[in-house]
């Protein structure tokens, strides 16, 4: 097993541990494009994200924090839920595969 | 507090009233893109750009239907039940940030806010959730429904886990399905209540989501349903509600989950897993179709959705008064012709220097905005 590397860190906003590939989501246009299970990377969330956080298995967001509409629906759906990274939508790209630890606001890659 | 003792006082209820809705702004975890200022309908509009437009024709109206209602022999009880719950009425205190540009009185305003709370008060315990628990149903109440409902426990069925998560799916469209309808107000479509204690660190949560087929959105009316009221008992969990009906827990109610019991609309047998798929399906189903529909409106559209889902909150004074309540032609020219575009810069601008202070100048700070008394602020 290869060692993990937190690659951004974030305010614990709904605990649960999930492993998934990313999908980058900047308009409510292209939640199309989300797959079942993947990991919803998106600078924030409303309800026109409906689609992709229907099929998301975490979301981590740049912007928010405990209170945030990402939190709320997250801990609602009971998925793990990462927000205020401030940057995930430039460190982290498509397909790649990471680890959510909404129990401690821990975005991991592998090394 | 007792509520008599409240009631005593109309300036020290409305300076609660201001303070609580603060308090309820700045949340819990630092000030930006964490307070209700920035909910959705934002990025298109923030909420309060729709009420500066809003508020000089919406607060009159509540006011003067509250008066005639009064005047006609209604009681406070009588005109809060037509309201239907508490956290639908606590939305309307929201316009009162804007309340100097109503033609209403200082003292008018006062009393109007004053108003809301007794309405509030007459379904909860303490109207403003200071201890952040929404309690509206009485011991024996929690007693009564517990014993009559058939609650599917479980400890003893077959996959837990499975059962946990569809509920957490319903759960989780029918919180995004509100939030869809009624916009920045979600709280006007749903009233979730609690905790109720059981004794053995087990706690009774009460979630109603209701109207959920307002005439404002006519894509709902293929929904097969209007209300779903989900009843959970949960074990060493942890959850609070605020004014607004906003909750919060530290982890998933899900994970907690022991019983529970969904019924829709009258029916008195709660529903099976597979009927509470078929909920879920719906509410997916329609929630994509009013999606297309949200997203082919502009801002000015989006707006006038905003203001009927505040107006579609006092349809039942208007229609036991036989008075047309949708919103006015004179709203929406305000609107079109751009009206408050000046205050709303200043607003936004105001917006800008909130986003330094800290916790507790953001509540002082807006405390004064929400608080009819210091109108000329």
């Amino acid at each position: 097993m290869k060692e993990k590397e937190i690659l951004l860190k974030g305010t614990p906003a709904s605990p649960g541990e999930v492993r998934g590939k990313v999908k980058i989501i900047m308009e409510p246009e292209h939640t199309d494009k989300m797959e079942d299970k993947e990991i919803l990377v998106t600078p924030f969330t409303n309800p026109l994200f409906i689609p992709a956080i229907l099929r998301a298995s975490a979301i981590i967001t740049d912007e928010g924090g405990m209170m945030c509409h990402a939190a709320i629906v997250a801990r609602e759906f009971g998925i793990p839920c990462v927000t205020g990274t401030e940057q995930a939508t430039k460190k982290l790209t498509d397909e790649m595969e990471v680890i959510v630890d909404g129990e401690r606001g821990l975005i991991y890659g592998q090394k | 507090m007792a509520k008599e003792d409240l009631f005593m006082d109309k300036n020290k209820v409305v300076d609660k009233l201001a303070h609580t809705i603060a308090v309820s702004l700045a949340g819990v975890g630092g000030i930006k893109g964490d307070t209700g200022l920035y909910t959705w309908p934002s990025p298109v509009f923030l909420p309060v750009e729709g009420e500066i437009y809003l508020t000089s024709h919406f607060l009159p109206v509540l006011y003067k239907d509250i008066k005639d209602l009064e005047k006609k022999g209604y009681s406070t009880g009588r005109i809060a039940n037509l309201l239907k719950a508490p956290s639908r009425i606590a939305q309307t205190t929201w316009p009162l940030c804007n309340i100097s540009l109503t033609d209403l009185t200082t003292a008018e305003g006062i009393d109007l806010a004053f108003k809301i709370v007794q309405l509030i008060s007459e379904f909860r315990e303490d109207p403003f959730c200071e201890d952040l628990r929404n309690i509206i149903w009485s011991n024996e109440k929690v007693e009564n429904t517990i014993s009559k409902t058939n609650m599917i426990d479980l400890n003893k069925v077959d996959n837990p886990d499975g059962y946990r998560e569809k509920i957490n799916r319903l759960n989780g469209i029918a919180w995004l399905f509100c939030e869809m309808l009624y916009t920045s107000i979600h709280g006007a479509g749903h009233e979730f209540h609690g905790p109720y204690n059981l004794g053995d660190n087990r706690i009774l949560v009460v979630k109603e989501f209701y109207d959920l087929k307002p005439d404002f959105w006519p894509f709902t009316s293929k929904l097969p349903f209007n209300k779903i009221t989900m009843l959970g008992i949960y074990k060493d969990a942890n959850v609070t509600f605020d004014f607004f009906n906003r909750t919060r827990s530290t982890k998933p109610l899900g994970i907690s989950l022991q019983e529970f019991s969904i019924t829709v609309d009258d029916r008195i047998a709660p529903l099976n897993i597979d009927e509470i798929q078929e909920i879920t399906n719906g509410l997916e189903r329609v929630s994509n179709e009013g999606l297309i529909e949200i997203r082919n409106l502009d801002k000015k559209e989006l707006m006038k959705k905003f203001f009927q889902s505040y107006y579609f909150i006092v349809k039942p004074l208007r229609e036991e008064l036989k008075r047309d309540w949708w919103p006015p032609n004179a709203l929406y020219e305000d609107l079109e012709n751009e009206k408050r575009k000046k205050i709303v810069g200043a607003v936004f601008a105001d917006f800008k220097g909130l986003e330094s202070k800290s916790m507790e100048e953001f509540v002082q700070i807006i405390s004064t905005i929400f608080n009819p008394r210091h109108r000329e602020h």
